[in-house]
């Protein structure tokens, strides 16, 4: 349920989903499940996996290469001695492989907003791959806080993470929130992430109450903020009386966003009739790769959370 | 096209030359003794062998030289009847025919109106009347026209429990579906387990596959006609259930005797009511999960040559989950039809017709996110149909429709100020019209023809027109008036068919179609949803067509008592419709951007084997298919088949009268598994998985093929001799009766007692499922 409201929170494809989640559940309240018999389609083809980002952040930025495998198959396969760069902003960065499959930029390097940016690989093998991103610009964090909210209306409590801040002015801009409790990235897999797209609130003042906003020469342009929740969590999830809350967001390229509905819609948006027809994901490295090279953005808020008592107590009577 | 009505004009004036003698024509309808009209019903001149059957409003004329005959009217069920005619002028003679009980109908009955399926030129169609589907066990106790056309030959589907039917390789969109002549464009209740037409309201269904009339347009794969009953007009009657998920209720009854008379008809499903007030979870006490669905007939009967009908349907299903989310959806329809016989010899039909399609869903205000979104598609449309009975070798049918379609793709309108905003994907307004001429000519005793042209033209009238370059990429709208004609395609269907008698036990039978289709559901899931939009041809998208062959051979066996036939079929697709890998197709302005088209091809053979009289009834049928689409952009451009593409198809529906009190009733199917797009391998992405796909369907999970035993049973509560008036009886169903897990969908899952901590799950829908239903009439 939790994720169906926080999905209901964000955006046009999101709470289409989400709605459309409504009808799954029903289907999911008819249905059952077992293990399949035998899943082995014998079709299993090797394909190099790219995960890669380039960020405003001076810091080493990493690719990481490894090799698809067998749905039973636990291991990584890394994949060593590429050769990586990186090139954009006039100037090509080398990555060097410091451990198998991780190759890493120098620590100095940072992206630039409004530049694009190209990923190339060659393998040992003779293939190579690229792929192209670029830096989108990003707006000021006005604040986050953390409130101990009913979200039913029986009973049902969680701490909703509220972002406030305008939104940029020009359209087709997406955001990601990662989102660290005590210094733990809480949002630790792709699908615990929160992505928004800027469709329904292109420009608008995102914020938490009512509240009404003048521009420099006095004139009210919008009269209300929305609430919107980037992360909501359950009572078992914050365990102290004070908690370090980071918050660091993304603006990033719409394509990575559309990267990652596919990814939802095909891997958790998923289990009943009702789901679209399977494809690969929307990526994009050149070859037939899986995975992806971003460009972002970043901005950073922290502040300490002090729950209320007695959503403790709820925890702990749960 | 000009060489098609040439073809046409010379059979025409063929006929006529052969038509030189003095000649009377008789002429008139048949009825039921309640008055409702029989469609069907065998018209025969005993002295000439020579014979006709009543249209689909039980009119019938027969024009033969001067002389003095033997009339006989015979409908399966009923009590012929056999008229000494004298025909020195034209005449008007109407029947209305007893219903023959059990014991009459086995000496009355004779062999040839039991030939039917030999002697008559129609082939790939399916008829049931309701009696066929009250036999047939049911799915929680309701008995459903849509899930006993699933059971037949050529008809394959998705999932379980889905009122979406395919039929010979078409997609779900591809069938017309008329109730009393009106569109239905959704026919599902709850996303898909019930179908919308009430079985106590519905007098006849047929199921065209294949040689599909000119009079039928507009869809490519099939078209499914649902005639509502008429009322009794000697005396009130009732029909009704109470059952396990719904009630039902329907009375027909005289409004002035043998002149008008109506029939209304209502259900409601109320688990709600019953059962969701007890739960312990609040959020379910607040919550409701219901359909509805009305219907009304009236009919008016001026004079012998005038009658008039309105029909009128309409229901609702709405889900609504405590305060946080509503949703609702339904179709009304509505008919109002005026009969005229302007001779003995020409038949007319003229119609106005209503049909609407709309889904809303909301989230009310002083949520923090109160929004509504709805969305519809409206037709408005004038029909005018003729039968011309030019002589007893010659029927020719022409008319003409024009419809108005009216589409709402999306409106979303937020209920509270806030960061979100209105949004509205304009409207778009097209008609669609088109004018038709048939005749079904029997050229010799043993061979008839059919042959036809119907002439579409289709123009958007109105809406925004998206641009996109060579590229495809989107460069601009184009905003047109509504009314005002921006682009228009015109399409000719030719139509043929025959019959040839190669004895009085078989005949071998062939058509062609060829069907335009102009108006496509966006759906890019396994089945439908009631949120799938309708969209229209425009420049972007060109109208889908079909060419379908088909040949069969059709024999009786054991004095008619089985009916056998073989037909196989060739499908060749034109601008067939898919969409782009992750389409979001739902509030999407540039839907027409996501559209792909190409090519498909459909082969299959079908056999059937029914028995319809006696104590045993029932049919089996095998059908071996195979659906392929070929679209560039999807599956490399690589053939693919449909997800509804299953090769192997086995139907077998049994029912036995043990006694007049006790029938027994069992179905038992099986399909090959389905295809499915399945992750070969995985690759970790962010610490999660991260799937490479396979080709477009090209995995059948192994031990995943359908199958599925159901068992009914229905016991009357009367004596077989009993004249009281209020009947009742007790249905019994048990649905999966050997709990077979089927296959639903697969599932990716996390487990964490797997090595690589991901599986993958067979997601199933129904264990066996029991139900009881009381019935009664009155």
């Amino acid at each position: 349920m939790k994720q169906l409201y926080l999905s209901t929170q964000s955006k046009k494809r999101q709470w289409l989903h989400a709605k459309l989640s409504v009808i799954i559940l029903t289907v999911s309240l008819l249905s059952c499940q077992e293990p399949m018999e035998n899943i082995d389609t014998g079709m299993l083809e090797p394909v190099l996996l790219v995960e890669g980002k380039i960020t405003t952040d001076t810091t080493k930025h990493y690719v990481l290469l490894s090799q698809s495998g067998a749905l039973n198959d636990t291991n990584t396969y890394w994949v060593s001695d590429a050769e990586v760069t990186i090139s954009g902003n006039n100037q090509t960065i080398e990555l060097f492989e410091e451990s198998p499959g991780h190759y890493y930029t120098a620590p100095d390097i940072y992206g630039v907003i409004g530049r694009t940016y190209e990923l190339t690989i060659a393998l040992q093998n003779g293939e190579s791959y690229t792929a192209q991103t670029s830096i989108s610009n990003i707006p000021e964090i006005d604040s986050v806080k953390i409130a101990w909210e009913n979200w039913s209306g029986y009973g049902d409590y969680l701490h909703f993470v509220y972002y406030h801040g305008w939104e940029l002015q020009e359209e087709g801009n997406a955001y990601l929130w990662n989102l660290f409790l005590n210094d733990t990235l809480y949002n630790d897999t792709l699908f615990k992430t929160t992505f928004v797209e800027d469709d329904f609130v292109n420009g608008n003042y995102i914020g938490y109450g009512a509240k009404r906003y003048y521009d420099s020469l006095n004139n009210q342009i919008n009269t209300q903020g929305s609430n919107f929740a980037i992360y909501a969590l359950g009572p078992e999830e914050i365990n102290s009386t004070e908690v370090d809350v980071l918050v660091e967001m993304e603006s990033i390229p719409l394509a990575y966003y559309e990267f990652w509905t596919s990814f939802m819609s095909q891997t958790v948006w998923v289990g009943s009739p009702f789901d679209p027809a399977k494809a690969d994901l929307l990526n994009n490295i050149s070859n037939g790769a899986l995975g992806y090279f971003y460009g972002a953005s970043v901005k950073r808020y922290r502040f300490k959370y002090i729950p209320p008592d007695w959503s403790l107590d709820y925890r702990n009577s749960n | 096209m000009r060489k098609y009505f040439l073809l046409l004009m010379l059979m025409a004036i063929t006929t006529l030359a052969a038509n030189a003698q003095k000649k009377r024509t008789v002429s008139g309808h048949v009825y039921d003794h309640t008055g409702e009209s029989l469609i069907g019903a065998n018209v025969i001149i005993k002295e000439l062998n020579l014979g006709t059957v009543t249209n689909t409003y039980g009119f019938y004329s027969i024009t033969i030289p001067e002389g003095s005959y033997t009339l006989e009217i015979s409908y399966v069920g009923y009590v012929d009847k056999v008229i000494a005619l004298d025909l020195s002028r034209d005449q008007k003679q109407t029947f209305n025919l007893e219903e023959a009980t059990e014991m009459i109908e086995s000496v009355t009955v004779t062999a040839e109106k039991r030939d039917a399926n030999i002697r008559e030129i129609e082939m790939s169609a399916e008829k049931l009347d309701i009696k066929t589907i009250e036999k047939i066990p049911t799915f929680m106790g309701e008995a459903d026209v849509i899930k006993v056309i699933q059971l037949q030959p050529g008809v394959s589907v998705v999932g379980e429990g889905t009122s979406g039917f395919y039929v010979r390789g078409g997609a779900v969109d591809q069938n017309l579906i008329l109730l009393d002549e009106s569109t239905v464009y959704n026919p599902a209740h709850f996303g898909g387990f019930f179908s919308v037409f009430n079985p106590d309201a519905v007098k006849s269904i047929k199921l065209y596959k294949g040689g599909i009339p000119a009079k039928f347009g507009g869809r490519q794969a099939s078209v499914l006609d649902v005639k509502m009953l008429e009322g009794n007009s000697n005396k009130i009657e009732g029909k009704g259930g109470i059952g396990t998920l719904s009630s039902r209720l329907t009375i027909g009854a005289p409004i002035v005797k043998d002149k008008a008379s109506f029939l209304i008809s209502g259900r409601r499903t109320y688990y709600d009511i019953l059962f969701f007030p007890f739960s312990n979870e609040p959020i379910v006490r607040d919550s409701k999960v219901y359909f509805w669905d009305g219907n009304f007939k009236a009919n008016y009967k001026i004079n012998e040559n005038n009658r008039l009908f309105l029909s009128l349907y309409t229901g609702e299903d709405v889900v609504g989950i405590a305060e946080f989310f509503q949703l609702s959806y339904g179709n009304t329809t509505g008919t109002l039809r005026w009969n005229h016989v302007f001779n003995d010899r020409i038949f007319s039909n003229f119609m106005l017709i209503g049909s609407k399609f709309d889904y809303g869903l909301g989230q009310p205000a002083g949520t923090g996110f109160g929004f509504e979104w709805t969305s519809n598609i409206v037709d408005y449309s004038f029909k005018n149909d003729y039968t011309y009975f030019l002589n007893p070798n010659n029927t020719i049918d022409f008319g003409f429709q024009i419809i108005y379609h009216k589409l709402k793709p999306a409106k979303f309108q937020p209920l509270e100020d806030g960061a979100f905003e209105a949004f509205e994907i304009p409207s778009e307004y097209s008609y669609e019209s088109s004018v038709y001429l048939s005749n079904e000519h029997q050229v010799s005793a043993r061979l008839t023809m059919q042959y036809g042209l119907r002439l579409n033209m289709f123009n958007n009238a109105g809406g925004a027109l998206n641009n996109y370059n060579a590229e495809g990429e989107f460069i601009g709208t184009t905003e047109n008036k509504q009314g005002e004609i921006s682009n228009t395609f015109t399409g000719l269907e030719p139509r043929l068919g025959g019959r040839y008698i190669i004895d009085e036990k078989s005949s071998l039978k062939a058509s062609y179609n060829r069907m335009y289709q102009y108006l496509h559901l966006a759906t890019n899931t396994q089945s439908p949803t009631p949120f799938d939009v309708w969209f229209t041809s425009n420049p972007n998208v060109a109208p889908q067509k079909t060419d379908q062959v088909a040949i069969g051979y059709f024999r009786n066996f054991f004095d008619n008592q089985l009916e056998a036939s073989v037909e196989g079929y060739y499908k060749w697709l034109s601008n067939a419709i898919d969409f782009k890998d992750h389409a979001m197709l739902i509030g999407n302005e540039r839907l027409d951007g996501e559209v792909l088209q190409g090519s498909g091809f459909a082969y299959g053979l079908e056999f059937y084997i029914r028995k319809k009289y006696g104590k045993l009834t029932g049919w089996i049928s095998y059908t071996w298919s195979l659906t392929r689409r070929v679209i560039p952009g999807i599956n490399n451009g690589l053939a693919y088949p449909t997800n509804y593409d299953r090769p192997n198809d086995l139907k077998i529906v049994l029912s036995y009268d043990i006694s007049p009190r006790l029938n027994l009733n069992a179905n038992w199917v099986y399909y090959t598994a389905m295809p499915f797009t399945v992750p070969i391998s995985y690759g970790r992405y962010q610490n999660g998985f991260y799937p490479k796909y396979s080709g477009r369907n090209s995995f059948r999970y192994p031990g995943t093929d359908y199958h599925r035993l159901d068992l009914g049973a229905t016991w009357n509560l009367y004596k077989p001799e009993s004249t009281q008036r209020y009947k009742s009886s007790l249905t019994l169903s048990v649905y999966n009766a050997y709990n077979r897990h089927n296959l639903y969908s697969p599932i990716t899952v996390d487990d964490p007692l797997s090595i690589s901590g991901i599986t993958t799950n067979k997601m199933y829908l129904f264990s066996i499922v029991p139900a009881i239903t009381y019935n009664f009439k009155f």
